[in-house]
């Protein structure tokens, strides 16, 4: 104020005109830090994902369960969401194993949800319906052009080719959140039948991914409680643990089950069961 | 002695445009802690598609994949954004880790918000008047909870607007060239850009006006003789000039080729691009005006602070108060000297009506194409908006500024003319 100060009436003016472009400053600073915060939130609501995206990226960079998976051969999940990071391209990014497609189930199966193991209906035979249904994919389709309009590096070209996919393996394979901090996967082959979806139970195994240091349950598949395998941390600190099914199966409320070599592709639900 | 009046004037300038721009680039930032939202999680995904079909992802494979899309969104909905597939394909292929596209998409943003700054300054000449832009950007600037354009959609908007702001630029270049040739140059690449705009999201073929008001400032700060309102009828006749030929092929040759070719020709036109007009259309025009205005997307629970909110809080109240001393300081000065040579006359009335045209063409130009969506007509209200909404708030951060600018002036001239006395 010592610059205004040559007398009364222009010093008061020259406070009432800077207390005015004070509070202009004032309501500036204030709205901005509520729209710094609120811009904050709305991002931070968008996160929602992250866990399942790094999950996803732990188990098919980092874990060994596709060890015994082959070029060629097929996934059919009742999660896979082309939307998201589920894919069979980002698989192929992350493990190197080029699927011939993974499906969502309703693709190979679209009649599923109608189609009830309680009212004796059966889904016939997953070779078939999933192989017959590869020359329709259309994800990463572009028409070549010019001097590349003759090539046969099309990956969906050369599996719909006659027997092209004889001798591939189709897995059922699943990943989701089984509960907030706990990402589950399993995969199991399933058996050569035209007239069933089986799969090979005794040859299932899953992998939990947990951002906790511990696992907080024991993961189960069709009523049946699965066996530790063998745990890893991985780079990002998670704890990756590897899951199979037992030799004497126990339900999740401890008692014994009937030891089941093979399962109708239906009943894999997962549940949990209590840590000893 | 004159010498070191404009150091310091200069030092406080860059102080308090490193001070604003600073609080602006921490409030893009805020998009670090966002993940993959919207379209940009499947769009994410198609890099690894491409090289899943086709066992490689070449540069050509990324290419032949977008003009692919590109020419199924020609011929079946009679959209033309080319751009948008190849940056977007080629952003996603090249900046696979989040934290790699998440920079992308704040750095893109930055830049938009820089380049406003720039054109206002060529605008009005005034350091005092693009700072107070700069500044209201972090106020207007608000990420959305439906259709977010700073978020999502492959930096879309933000690219979009790079490219209309390098457009206005180079038009204002073309009109203040006195040069015809030079300014015919200047004029074409200022159409190239217009039209790679266009090219990037169809919205660029209403900002047009944008491009008239900067290519006439230009031409009316070339003429000294400017004094009256009929002058300014011979300046907007200029727009028939060589230099802004190239930028009216421009918008007339996209508008024609998707107007008169491309939709009359599409084979699938989705509801969502057919245009109409009913008494909804008033509804959706009126409620996204005020979509640029600060706290407009507030929503319940926004006013809850989390630590690292307080901490740069604190951080923005520091630096806001230190910027606008020093931005004060400048404008008394200059408010000091206008005063004393009696500046202010007919050519700053012209500069402030199209510079207020300016900013009502990005405020008003996202409602309008709303207001003509049957899409929109029962969706867009007072909280639901589309990707427009970012050049909404670009255009409000301007309009702000116009009369923060002329409100602290006001609050200043009293004490100016009291020292006069």
């Amino acid at each position: 104020m010592s610059r205004h100060s040559q007398g009364n009436e222009l010093t008061l003016r020259g406070f009432k005109s800077n207390i005015v472009n004070r509070r202009i400053v004032a309501l500036f600073v204030v709205i901005l830090i509520v729209n710094f915060n609120h811009n904050l939130r709305v991002s931070n609501e968008n996160t929602a994902r992250n866990f399942q995206y790094k999950s996803w990226q732990i188990l098919t960079k980092e874990a060994a369960l596709f060890k015994d998976v082959k070029t060629s051969d097929i996934f059919i999940s009742n999660n896979q969401n082309d939307a998201f990071e589920t894919n069979a391209g980002s698989f192929y990014a992350n493990t190197g194993i080029r699927l011939a497609y993974l499906f969502n189930t309703s693709s190979v199966f679209p009649n599923i949800v109608d189609c009830q193991l309680s009212t004796n209906c059966k889904l016939g035979g997953v070779r078939q319906k999933s192989i017959s249904t590869i020359p329709n994919l259309t994800r990463g389709t572009f028409v070549p052009k010019r001097n590349d309009s003759k090539r046969i590096d099309d990956w969906v070209g050369i599996n719909s080719r006659p027997g092209a996919l004889d001798n591939s393996t189709i897995w059922a394979f699943d990943m989701f959140l089984l509960t907030p901090t706990t990402y589950f996967s399993y995969l199991a082959p399933f058996l050569d039948n035209e007239t069933e979806s089986r799969i090979d139970f005794t040859a299932l195994r899953a992998a939990t991914v947990t951002n906790n240091q511990a696992n907080e349950f024991i993961p189960a598949i069709a009523n049946v409680c699965l066996i530790q395998d063998g745990e890893t941390k991985t780079i990002s600190n998670f704890l990756l643990t590897y899951w199979k099914v037992p030799v004497d199966p126990k339900s999740p409320s401890g008692t014994s089950v009937t030891e089941r070599e093979s399962l109708d592709f239906r009943e894999i639900q997962a549940g949990s069961c209590v840590l000893k | 002695m004159k010498e070191v009046i404009t150091y310091f004037r200069l030092h406080r300038l860059l102080s308090t445009y490193i001070g604003l721009g600073t609080i602006w680039v921490i409030n893009v930032s805020s998009i670090f802690r966002s993940s993959w939202a919207g379209d940009d999680w499947p769009i994410s995904q198609t890099p690894f598609w491409i090289q899943w079909r086709y066992g490689a992802l070449t540069i050509w494979n990324i290419w032949t994949e977008a003009m692919f899309w590109n020419d199924q969104w020609m011929k079946g909905a009679g959209r033309f954004y080319p751009l948008t597939w190849i940056e977007s394909r080629f952003v996603f292929s090249y900046l696979m880790e989040l934290w790699q596209y998440k920079t992308y998409q704040i750095t893109m943003l930055i830049l938009a918000g820089i380049l406003l700054v720039v054109v206002c300054y060529l605008f009005s000449k005034s350091h005092s008047f693009s700072i107070l832009v700069l500044a209201s950007l972090s106020l207007t600037v608000q990420f959305r909870r439906d259709f977010d354009p700073h978020l999502a959609f492959a930096v879309m908007l933000p690219s979009l607007l790079i490219k209309i702001l390098l457009a206005v630029i180079l038009a204002y270049f073309a009109g203040a060239e006195r040069r015809k040739t030079v300014g015919t140059v200047l004029g074409f690449f200022a159409g190239v850009i217009f039209f790679a705009a266009m090219s990037t999201y169809e919205f660029g073929f209403l900002l047009f006006p944008m491009l008239v008001c900067s290519f006439l400032i230009a031409e009316i700060s070339n003429d000294r003789k400017l004094t009256n309102a009929s002058t300014l009828k011979i300046h907007v006749s200029r727009l028939l000039s060589i230099k802004f030929l190239p930028i009216v092929i421009s918008w007339i040759g996209y508008g024609l080729y998707v107007f008169a070719y491309l939709r009359p020709n599409a084979v699938a036109i989705s509801g969502s691009y057919v245009l109409g007009l009913s008494m909804s259309s008033f509804k959706v025009f009126f409620s996204q005006l005020i979509m640029g205005l600060p706290l407009v997307s507030l929503r319940q629970g926004d006013l809850s602070f989390s630590t690292l909110s307080l901490v740069i809080g604190a951080v923005f109240i520091l630096i806001a108060n230190l910027s606008f001393k020093q931005l004060f300081l400048v404008m008394q000065q200059k408010v000091a000297r206008d005063e004393i040579l009696s500046k202010e006359g007919d050519r700053d009335k012209f500069y402030s009506y199209f510079l207020l045209l300016f900013s009502l063409t990005m405020i008003l130009s996202p409602g309008l194409m709303m207001s003509m969506q049957p899409t929109w007509w029962n969706r867009a209200d007072f909280s639901h908006t589309y990707l427009g909404v970012m050049i909404t708030e670009f255009g409000t951060a301007v309009l702000i500024a116009y009369l923060l600018n002329r409100v602290v002036i006001n609050n200043l001239k009293p004490v100016i003319l009291k020292r006069k006395n």
